[in-house]
């Protein structure tokens, strides 16, 4: 399980255990809806079938651009991160950076459909932008295909990007912002020696990640890809389990996502993924960087523009879904009764899976930063959630009702599909830990509750706060698990959404997009809020 | 019987023992309920569920219990991954594009019911299914934009390419279907050039109807595959008439909905009182203006105009078997072509 360096005090088998029986429960969660679609498809799977289906030119096609999508939008959105990061890091109005921040973690929650259409409001044919450009008299270049697609996912990936890697700048010690401007290094320079070693060693987990979600990306594809030229995988496993009902192909194509998505991913994650734990970064020394940095680094008009050019790519489809929720009326619609009920049915999914995400991260972290406890929980975001709930429905069935249980497996999918998000955010911050304050512990005898309780908590609440968040905010913007399990009772925000789109309602969907968007903004800045407090505490004892 | 579900909900997530032991309980005894499976957006605080279930429930002294699922397609998939074995009386919400394959299932019993009432256009001799609604497929479009709309399909395939449409994708989405299907009637064999002009015409295909149809009213595109009814709604709720359907010559390609008894249901008197109830006065009055369809009896007062925009001299329609058998050929050559 542990990697690259062995820490003072061994991981206590219990820890152990523990990490095992949560990557023990995730791989049930994922197999035996296969299991449970095979033995019903298995009169009609054979080596014949299989071979016909690998040589099927639609599937062979729906292969090779369901790769080239995603390996360009993760290209994509690291490549054009990186330069709005530095900017974010030259930022001195600590009101600024809160508000990229949690502008930042919007886009990766919205649902799909509401997505789409804000960036078709800014960058489609009758978009703001070609209104601009008709003004100007040039012509604005369609974005249906996969330009669009690109665009769409640069736009959901680039902030998560900006974020993951913003948390683990978090963790640089303060002495080299200090050794660095002593040293008169400034920008790229100064990156590429301080930040850059750090983002270099984020960059495969991050990449896989996005890699990952854009493989798997079904509504975007379809509609800013412009037509069935742009057909992924994904889009024939619905195609086959939804609509032809020919379970034989529809597992067949799911395997071959993962052996696919898998290899891809292990490539990725051997090349890029060194333990960082021995370098010994402190998070709780990090305790005001930016006020000590004050007066040393200066706010370059070329940060300002990377930013603003960042913050308005990101921000423009969400004053889009703004203008057109104000628009609607939204304070009639959001105290109606039902979606009173539907933001409570969210939160309480949301509070739900975000816990056991976090506790489950929080298990495997503390057993060490392995490659399989990094790697394994990732592999959960191949399954489409309809080939889940398939599954669980064929599966449960067999002893109860599955509605019954709609709730308990909406949370726990909410909270695999979230581990790989939250793990990125804390897996660090305990190697970080381990490596500065387990000789102490050890020193001191410190084991089990009292270690928890006296040296871990404390200095990782910061992380857990912002994994909490984050993982909320994910399941609060979820609605491929829900919509697919059928759902009576179950109404999320998401699912109200889609219901009123569907009943030409669209002006109730814009409402309640808008108040989908500030629910979630608001749970980030909290988190942020909350996270500052913390720093404040630290400032305060040290 | 929603909102107690979502209050149930707190003790989900308190623990998950009570949540067990809740789904444990045995149900209500079947006697006196009738459990319908349908679409979701039947049974939305908009759709026609609710007024349905109160003014039956006022007539059969039972209780309704609906149970919905995304959409046609899904209520289907929903009975098979069931095989056969689930809660449901009645599945309303079916398509004729799904009728064959539902019969073949030998999950549905024959209705047993005379089929005088119903008026629906070609008529109706399905022993096992009956129909609640139909509609037209139909492109809208928006006034402000097109001046001169199409007054043919020859006319829309060979209008002018800066002015596109939405349409749905025929894998995932019944309207992408009813597209496919109705150019497949007009053109027969001799499709492929249509389906070019298609392609040409067309900014993209949406995995749904709502993707394309909010595409559509944010103005993305001046025309969309959508209903005849649609502006219908448009009229009513929104007051505006900014949204019109475009009249084929050729005939328009029709979508009529239906509701069967499973054989569970057959032994549940409810189930057959439910399915008169269904082509009854009442329950077709109150389709119109919840469900945006038009009803396939008589409602007991007159129909508002809004409603009759576009509606064609010939309804078009494949045999469900027809459908069944070739859908998955026609779909195949339908993909090639669109990826042109």
């Amino acid at each position: 399980m542990v990697g690259g360096d062995e820490p003072l005090t061994a991981v206590t088998p219990i820890a152990k255990g523990l990490a095992w029986s949560v990557l023990a429960a995730l791989a049930i969660l994922c197999v035996t809806p296969l299991v449970a679609l095979g033995s019903i498809a298995a009169s009609s799977l054979n080596l014949q079938e299989a071979v016909a289906h690998l040589t099927d030119p639609v599937v062979l096609r729906a292969l090779r651009f369901t790769l080239i999508q995603a390996g360009l939008s993760t290209i994509l959105s690291i490549a054009l991160a990186i330069p709005v990061l530095i900017a974010l890091r030259q930022t001195q109005s600590a009101g600024v950076t809160r508000i990229v921040r949690s502008l930042f973690a919007l886009p990766l929650v919205l649902p799909q459909l509401v997505a789409a259409l804000a960036i078709v409001a800014v960058f489609g044919q009758n978009g703001w932008l070609s209104a601009l450009m008709d003004q100007m008299e040039l012509s604005w270049p369609s974005i249906y295909g996969l330009a669009g697609i690109l665009l769409a996912h640069v736009f959901f990936n680039l902030p998560l990007a900006v974020r993951v890697f913003d948390q683990a700048l978090q963790s640089l010690p303060p002495e080299y912002e200090k050794n660095a401007a002593q040293l008169g290094m400034y920008g790229l320079r100064r990156f590429m020696l301080i930040e850059g070693v750090v983002i270099k060693d984020a960059i495969g987990g991050v990449a896989t990640l996005i890699f990952l979600l854009c493989a798997t990306s079904f509504t975007i594809v379809l509609v800013l890809g412009g037509g069935p030229r742009s057909t992924t995988l994904e889009v024939a496993i619905y195609q086959a389990l939804a609509f032809d009902f020919d379970l034989g192909r529809a597992l067949f194509l799911i395997v071959l996502q993962i052996v696919v998505a898998g290899a891809v991913v292990l490539a990725f994650f051997r090349r890029a993924h060194t333990d960082l734990g021995s370098s010994g970064f402190s998070l709780s020394a990090h305790v005001d960087t930016r006020a000590a940095m004050a007066g040393v680094r200066s706010w370059r008009p070329g940060a300002v523009i990377l930013l603003a050019l960042g913050v308005l790519f990101v921000g423009l489809p969400f004053a889009a879904i703004a203008i057109d929720g104000v628009a609607s009326n939204p304070l009639t619609v959001w105290f109606r009764p039902s979606v009173m009920s539907a933001v409570w049915t969210s939160v309480v999914i949301g509070l739900s899976s975000a816990l056991l995400a976090v506790l489950a991260a929080t298990l495997l972290s503390n057993a060490g930063s392995g490659r399989m406890s990094s790697v394994l929980p990732m592999l959960a975001l191949i399954f489409p959630p309809i080939v889940l709930s398939a599954g669980w429905f064929l599966t449960i069935r067999q002893y109860a009702d599955p509605f019954g249980f709609a709730a308990m497996l909406v949370i726990v999918i909410n909270a695999a599909m979230a581990l790989p998000f939250v793990l990125r955010i804390i897996d660090r911050a305990f190697a970080t830990h381990r490596a500065r304050h387990s000789a102490l512990e050890a020193q001191l005898g410190m084991g089990g509750w009292a270690r928890w309780r006296l040296s871990l908590l404390p200095s990782l609440r910061l992380p857990l706060i912002v994994g909490f968040a984050f993982a909320f905010a994910l399941s609060l913007g979820d609605f491929g698990v829900v919509a697919l399990f059928g759902s009576d009772g179950l109404q999320t925000l998401p699912y109200l959404i889609y219901a009123s789109f569907g009943s030409y309602r669209t002006q109730d969907a814009a409402a309640l997009a808008l108040l989908l968007s500030l629910l979630v903004f608001l749970a980030i800045a909290l988190a942020d809020f909350a996270a500052r407090q913390d720093r404040n505490d630290l400032g305060a004892r040290s | 019987m929603r909102i107690k579900r979502s209050r149930a909900f707190g003790i989900t997530f308190l623990t998950t023992a009570v949540m067990l032991s809740a789904t444990f309980t045995p149900s209500m005894a079947d006697e006196g309920v009738l459990t319908i499976y349908t679409y979701e957006s039947f049974v939305a605080d908009w759709g026609p569920g609710p007024q349905v279930e109160e003014a039956f429930e006022a007539q059969c002294t039972c209780d309704v219990e609906f149970v919905s699922a995304a959409d046609g397609v899904a209520l289907l998939n929903r009975l098979r991954l069931e095989g056969g074995n689930g809660r449901a009386d009645i599945v309303l919400g079916l398509d004729t594009n799904l009728t064959a394959e539902a019969t073949e299932s030998g999950f549905f019993a024959e209705h047993g019911l005379s089929l005088e009432t119903t008026t629906v256009p070609g008529g109706w001799d399905d022993s096992y299914f009956l129909p609640f609604d139909y509609g037209y497929f139909a492109v809208i479009y928006d006034s402000e934009k097109i001046a001169e709309p199409p007054t043919s399909m020859a006319d829309f395939l060979a209008g002018d390419d800066a002015k596109k449409i939405a349409i749905q994708d025929p894998r995932t989405s019944t309207p992408g279907l009813g597209l496919m299907l109705w150019i497949k009637d007009i053109y027969g064999d001799d499709w492929e050039e249509a389906l070019e002009k298609l392609n040409a015409r067309t900014l993209t295909v949406t995995p749904g109807w709502s993707e394309a149809y909010g595409l559509f009213t944010n103005g993305e595109v001046p025309m969309v595959l959508s209903y005849t009814t649609s502006p219908a709604y448009h009229m009513l709720v929104e007051e505006t008439d900014r949204y019109k359907a475009a009249g084929f010559v050729e005939g328009h390609y029709m979508q009529i909905e239906v509701a069967g008894i499973t054989v569970k249901g057959a032994d549940n008197p409810l189930a057959k009182q439910f399915l008169e109830f269904m082509v009854s006065p009442t329950f077709q009055s109150i389709i119109p203006q919840t469900n945006w369809m038009l009803p396939v009896a008589d409602t007991g007062n007159e129909l508002d105009p809004a409603f009759l925009q576009a509606v064609p001299e010939k309804a078009l329609l494949f045999s469900p078997e027809t459908v069944a058998e070739n859908r998955k050929k026609w779909v195949d050559e339908w993909l090639e072509v669109m990826s042109r």
